[in-house]
């Protein structure tokens, strides 16, 4: 799956390609609820699909489970700003090399 | 043809070659074929020349060739400065000098028996090269062989053709990424550490060869050290600064070190304090 950038007129950028086990994003969790990317899929895909707002719920309602998914969540967003800067390094940089 | 197998390790006579070849890698990286007009010097996977293009200066370059036949030699050279972009300029039969090959090589011996695998960030791929074909000769000596390899885009992958080639290979895993694309690529799109939590391979049975930019280096040897890998058994290659390539001058000098003569290939405990120190 490619995370994409798409702007009118021109070719879409791929940011990112998910692979199997990767979370395609964390929207659903901070308002305002909404993907800032474009997801395609460049093989057949399975898709586990969740209800956001039944999700939000349940973790309001269970602090623990609510707690312990937030930080893994924490961590993934950590994990995928530590590439996203490397990236921006080798891309920007290319001439240190 | 008779090959020398000689230390010259401390020498500074250049031997004339002559250019066979000039493959463009990349829009500003290429590969020259030399042959030599004496005898050709064997060498091993790792380690680098000093190129001499005659009437501009010379310039260390790694040996990008097949360490079986030194007879036909290949350095893969990106235009940075003055004698590299001179390098990128010249045309088949012109002839260039070469001294060395000076170096520490790359520790194949200690993979065998071994998951063997080789991290390159863009240009990186060149040096690693031989380490690659070497061990593809030898492919019983090893356990799973695994190739990761970046670069920034997909115009600027070098050795597209032996990359296809082992990809084809069943003895060799090779995973690809770049940092960024447009749809149409269809590859993985992201930076090469990135794949290092995932590609399969036994981190406590592994010798790691790390080769490219400093910083990539860095995350990567960061990325193995996270999966498990012991790390004296990932090595770096470092090539800052080389002008005599024989430990004289001092321009490589990183700290206790001289990059050109304990190196250019170090294991990671040996060298990670020194590049976290600034101006050193």
């Amino acid at each position: 799956m490619s995370l994409e950038l798409t702007e009118p007129g021109d070719e879409p950028i791929v940011l990112e390609t998910l692979h199997g086990g990767d979370p395609v994003g964390w929207s659903w969790l901070f308002p305002p609820h909404r993907w800032a990317f474009d997801a395609r899929c460049l093989t057949p895909v399975r898709l586990l699909q969740l209800d956001a707002a039944q999700l939000r719920a349940l973790m309001h309602a269970d602090p623990v489970f609510g707690l312990a998914l937030t930080h893994r969540i924490g961590q993934l967003v950590v994990q995928r700003l530590h590439f996203t800067r490397a990236q921006l390094v080798e891309i920007t940089h290319h001439d240190r090399a | 043809m008779t090959v020398l197998d000689v230390p010259t390790q401390g020498t500074l006579t250049s031997r004339p070659y002559q250019i066979t070849t000039v493959r463009h890698q990349t829009h500003d990286i290429v590969t020259i074929d030399v042959a030599p007009q004496q005898y050709p010097i064997a060498f091993r996977p790792g380690q680098f020349d000093m190129v001499y293009v005659y009437g501009v200066g010379e310039a260390a370059i790694s040996i990008s060739s097949d360490p079986a036949t030194p007879g036909l030699l290949s350095h893969t050279i990106r235009a940075v400065g003055w004698v590299t972009r001179a390098l990128n300029d010249l045309q088949p039969g012109t002839r260039i000098g070469i001294r060395g090959p000076y170096g520490r090589p790359w520790p194949l011996e200690e993979a065998e028996g071994k998951d063997l695998v080789i991290v390159a960030g863009g240009i990186g791929l060149a040096p690693v090269r031989p380490a690659i074909v070497e061990a593809l000769r030898h492919r019983e000596r090893y356990g799973r062989v695994v190739l990761m390899t970046g670069a920034r885009s997909p115009r600027d992958l070098v050795f597209r053709d032996d990359l296809d080639r082992w990809h084809a290979d069943r003895g060799i895993d090779v995973h690809v990424t770049v940092d960024s694309a447009v749809r149409g690529w269809g590859g993985r799109v992201g930076v090469v550490t990135k794949l290092i939590p995932r590609v399969p391979f036994d981190p406590e049975n592994a010798v790691v060869l790390t080769c490219g930019p400093e910083v990539m280096m860095w995350f990567s040897a960061e990325a193995l050290l996270k999966r498990g890998v012991p790390p004296e058994r990932i090595y770096v290659t470092l090539e800052r600064n080389m002008k005599c390539g024989v430990g004289t001058c001092g321009h490589c000098q990183l700290g206790p070190k001289f990059l050109c003569r304990d190196g250019p290939v170090f294991s990671w405990p040996e060298v990670a304090g020194l590049l976290d120190v600034r101006e050193l």
